[in-house]
Parts: C-alpha cells; structure tokens; sequence
C-alpha cells in the first residue's frame, strides 16, 4: 500500500505541474485586435475656447531616457493626419511664434523591460524528497527582455500658460499594439484616438 | 510409590496425546472451514470490512455565477478534478483530497470604454484561472458496495487564482493564494458488482472570495458539473 501511495502522489505531482502551464490566451489575436487607444483629458477644460495650434514638423523618438527627432515618412504620415483632423475640428494650424492656443506634440516612446525568470526542474519532487531517494536540481536562471514602442500624442494648453511654468497637459493619447507604425493602416490608427474623442473640438 | 509414578506418566503420556489429539481436530474443523465454499461467500466484502481507497477523475462543465458571471460571460469546459479519498466501511462516510483546475475565457469585440476623464478602445479577453486544492468529507446514501451511491460532499481549503482583463496585449487584474469553499452532490455507479472501476456524475458550488473593484467582482463563484470514472481499491 505504501508504494501505490508514493506512486498516488507522484501522479498528483506530475498533474500539477501538467496544469501549471497555463494557455495563452492571446496568442489567436489579430493584428487589429492587438492595438489599444487610450485618451486621457483635462475635465475642467472647455475645448472650444482654443481657436489655434502649433505642431513640431518631426515626431520625438523616446528611447531609454534618451531623446531624438525623426523625420521618416511614417511620422510625415502622421503627423499629416494630425493636422487634417485637428484642421477639420476647427482648429487652425499657426507656428510658434504666432502665440498658439494648444501645443500639440507626437512621440515614439520605446520602453525595454528586463526581467529575471527562474526555470525550476520538474522532476525535483514536489515535497523535496520521494522514496526513490532524495535528488534536486537547482533552478537555472534565464533573462528575458521585452520592448514596447507606441505612439505618444500630448495637447498643452499654451493660451493659459504662466511664463517659466510647465504648460498644462490637457489631452494625451497612447495607442499601443501590433502593427501601428505600418504606413498602410497608420491613417485609421491616428482616426482612432479622435474618434473617441469628439469634445475636442471648436 | 512405583505405581503412583507409572500412573502420572500414564497420565502424562495421554495428556499430551490428548492434546495432540485437540489440536488435530482443531486443524482438521479449520480445514473444513476453509474448504466450506458456502462459508466463504458468507464472508463480507473487504470494502465492508477495511477502509478503502478511492481516487476520482472528471472533468466537465464550469459555469460562472454571481459578479464573476457578468464578468466573464461565458461557461467553459476546461473544468478538471482528481479527487483521492479513505473510504470508511461502515458509517457511510469518506475524506479525503481533491485538485482541481478551472479556466475560463472570453473575447470581448472591440468597445470603446470610458472612465472619468478619458477613454480606452480595446478588444478584451478576460481569463479566470483557478487551481483549488481542498480537504473534502462526504456522507453517502446505501452501503460502500451499493451499485449506486449517491453521496453530498463539502471541502474547504485554498487556491491559487488569477482574474486577468487583457486590453490588447495590456494586462489588468490580479491573483494570489484564496480561501476556497465547495459544497456538492452527485452519485457514482459502480460498473460491475462489488467491482473496482465506477462512473461518477457530480456538481459542485465553488466559492472563492476574490475581490477586484475595478472589474466589478466581489467573489469568484461557480458552478462546476463534471462527470468522470472512479477507481477503488482496497
């Protein structure tokens, strides 16, 4: 009876860690079905008291604390629509030097992530010793690293600014996920985030 | 004084004869009772007589109730269990183990949901993972060898669970080791009489408190019916 019980619980063991390794629930999403838009906006500001913006001709790239310009068709793509939707809003598009209202500005941000994982043996026994005699091999350790780069959009309320100050942060947008700097689908990518926020308008 | 002497050892002599003669018969009255067949079926099944052993695998339908049923919205059938108990001769009852392993998920189509200042456009999939491990005691109605045994089972213990919402690829939620309770009710049926191998049908109330107040959940109940085969052995 004693060696069907080592043997009962060797089975639990093995069940265990057969159920342990958890599906992945992501892995049938589309493309599309990757990408997220997220908005954030001031609740306290009335979008139709702005009448002008300005708008950096290059998109920022954000890269582990460092910064950098970019001027790539994608970014022209982007920023193009940008323009053509704030326009269509009723917003006019002036330089800097002409006092503007908002201050939009468009940023690829890359965030890498390190991370430590530990791969423990699965034939070391669940409660450290088995009758077959006690063995255990220690875990090995691996690194692991991901990266995320997604679109960064920022609106700043220049109009009410106090000189020396940081302008308020009135709008932001992040659309993260697969395929969002593809030059195909980057227009509708762009719409996206206005389209969710139809009170930013004159 | 030479015949009192004679006398004991004849007294002796048939003493141990005797007692040879005692055990022979007893011998022979045991053989008879061994090789007496009628004699042998009389005697009670080892289920009645020992506390056996019984391990149970089955699988089948989880359903989601209460605040975790409007979370997930939908039932799965990724619901398994293996359940190890004593099962006492006489007084109808058994404890024992169970593990189980439950897993639900769901694809939500792409909404736009808002929040106080702002907004997010995403397709969720929502998971609810759970792996309970629980100490069970069951009462069950007729005797261990009854062809059909119906049986209510409660069990307590813990386990680990994890409620995700992924917004995208983005994930949200939480997990942790939780307080588990069961309460249930179900039958088995043995294949053959007084055999080792049974099907068994059963349903079972699972109660995890488990909060997330942003996802609206206040416990992560559910209701898992399974069905599956059962091995005894004593």
């Amino acid at each position: 009876m004693k060696v069907k019980f080592q043997a009962l619980i060797l089975g639990v063991t093995v069940a265990m860690i057969a159920t342990a390794c958890a599906p992945d629930p992501l892995k049938d999403l589309t493309v599309e079905e990757t990408q997220v838009f997220i908005t954030n906006y001031e609740p306290t500001v009335n979008f139709a008291n702005y009448q002008t913006f300005s708008l950096a001709d290059t998109v920022y790239v954000i890269q582990n604390q460092q910064t950098g310009v970019s001027t790539s068709t994608q970014d022209y793509l982007a920023l193009d629509r940008i323009t053509s939707t704030m326009t269509q809003r009723g917003y006019k598009r002036v330089t800097r030097e002409a006092k503007p209202d908002l201050g939009v500005s468009v940023a690829r941000i890359r965030e890498t992530q390190t991370g430590l994982v530990a791969n423990y043996n699965p034939w070391n026994s669940y409660w450290g010793y088995t009758g077959g005699g006690g063995f255990y091999y220690p875990p090995t350790y691996s690194y692991y690293q991901t990266s995320e780069t997604y679109w960064y959009l920022e609106m700043v309320d220049l109009k009410n600014a106090t000189n020396g100050l940081q302008p308020k942060v009135v709008w932001n947008a992040q659309i993260r996920g697969n395929g969002i700097f593809d030059a195909a689908s980057l227009t509708n990518v762009i719409d996206n985030v206005f389209k969710q926020s139809m009170y930013l308008k004159k | 004084m030479m015949v009192g002497m004679k006398i004991r050892k004849v007294k002796t002599i048939s003493a141990i004869v005797l007692c040879f003669m005692g055990v022979f018969l007893a011998n022979i009255a045991e053989a008879q009772q061994v090789i007496d067949r009628p004699q042998l079926f009389k005697r009670e099944s080892p289920y009645l007589r020992y506390t056996s052993y019984r391990v149970s695998l089955t699988g089948g339908l989880g359903v989601a109730t209460g605040s975790l049923g409007d979370f997930m919205a939908a039932n799965t059938f990724r619901n398994y269990s293996l359940a190890v108990d004593f099962v006492f001769p006489k007084n109808n009852m058994s404890v024992g183990f169970a593990i189980g392993s439950q897993y639900f998920v769901n694809r939500l189509p792409r909404q736009v949901y808002e929040y106080d200042n702002g907004a997010i456009s995403a397709v969720q999939t929502r998971t609810v993972t759970a792996y309970p491990i629980t100490l069970t005691g069951s009462y069950h109605v007729g005797d261990v060898n009854a062809r059909v045994r119906p049986y209510v089972q409660a069990g307590l213990g813990a386990a680990f669970a994890e409620v995700a919402n992924y917004y995208g690829m983005l994930s949200t939620g939480d997990n942790g080791f939780k307080f588990v309770a069961q309460g249930g009710a179900g039958v088995r049926v043995l294949l053959s009489k007084t055999g080792n191998v049974g099907l068994e049908f059963g349903a079972t109330y699972q109660h995890i408190p488990f909060k997330i107040e942003s996802e609206g959940l206040s416990a992560a109940s559910s209701i898992n019916a399974r069905v599956g085969l059962f091995y005894r052995w004593w």
